[in-house]
């Protein structure tokens, strides 16, 4: 408790001087470049080998509620951090690699600060750098499963819809369609590849769908009343 | 549904210079007998249905406006 109690504390640090920087200028002397770098290696490192080695760290063991709450706030400051300084280009790469494998396994409350952390990955990559093909096709596998999976359950009552995943993993499709080709240079082809378009026109029918059996529902009440 | 999917062209029409000419086009392809029927959602609709449906069509908008990535 008293680690996901400091991460809690960094993450709202990190905010403030995100919010201090932007509109005061930087004040690197205290907290240095090297520093938030230093901390998205070692945040990022955590994340992986909380999930990874099963075994523990600190008094945290992998798959448990508290190793999962550790993981989304390491996850929240990765997403803080990634906004705020100039991460090495293959940082996506490593990160898509390790999600692509193990993504699906995550709880819905881990999965949507890492979909916001992708997404900022890849709003704040500098043009020059251009995203290497498998990194994409990472990100797309890890999104489109993951729209795939919630579509599923999009029509199912007892389950709550998962809004969150859903706009982030759309989010992460629009940040890849607004960099374009300069960024992510076959995101046009892969997008046909893994049939983009379809599944998104699929769960807007299924919101539509449920959206009208929930205000049938509401009518028919209101006529009982 | 529509009005939301209108909220999002104004917006990009605004911000983002979107051609009256894309615009209609875009327009047109949504107010196919598939999708007009789903007027009525508009004010009724819960906001977290609403939420999912805007990001999926400001995608759906994005692509079929590029004329590219769709389908």
């Amino acid at each position: 408790m008293e680690i996901e109690n400091f991460l809690v504390s960094l993450k709202q640090f990190l905010r403030v001087m995100h919010m201090r920087n932007k509109y005061s200028g930087p004040i690197d002397p205290v907290f240095p470049e090297k520093t938030k770098l230093a901390i998205l290696q070692y945040s990022t490192k955590a994340f992986f080998e909380i999930k990874d080695s099963g075994a523990e760290a600190g008094n945290v063991k992998s798959g448990t509620d508290n190793s999962d709450t550790l993981r989304c706030s390491l996850a929240e400051v990765m997403c803080q951090l990634v906004h705020q300084t100039t991460f090495e280009s293959d940082y996506l790469d490593v990160l898509m690699g390790w999600l692509a494998r193990n993504f699906a396994e995550d709880k819905v409350a881990v999965q949507i600060p890492v979909l916001y952390l992708v997404r900022g990955c890849i709003e704040v990559r500098p043009q020059p750098n251009p995203i290497s093909d498998s990194t994409l096709e990472n990100t797309l596998r890890v999104v489109v499963s993951s729209l795939d999976r919630t579509e599923k359950i999009l029509d199912h009552p007892s389950f709550p819809i998962p809004v969150a995943i859903i706009t982030q993993s759309l989010n992460i499709l629009i940040a890849i369609q607004k960099r374009g080709s300069s960024v992510c240079p076959k995101w046009d082809s892969m997008f046909k590849q893994y049939s983009v378009a379809a599944i998104v026109s699929s769960i807007v029918r299924s919101t539509i769908s449920v959206s009208r059996s929930v205000l049938d529902y509401k009518f028919n009440v209101s006529i009982l009343m | 549904m529509v009005t939301c999917f209108l909220h999002i062209c104004t917006f990009e029409i605004f911000h983002n210079g979107l051609s009256e000419e894309s615009f209609l086009k875009v327009l047109k392809a949504f107010l196919d007998p598939e999708f007009c029927d789903e007027i009525i959602l508009v004010s009724h609709t819960p906001y977290k249905y609403l939420l999912v449906l805007s990001h999926g069509l400001q995608l759906i908008y994005r692509m079929v406006s590029q004329e590219v990535a769709w389908k």
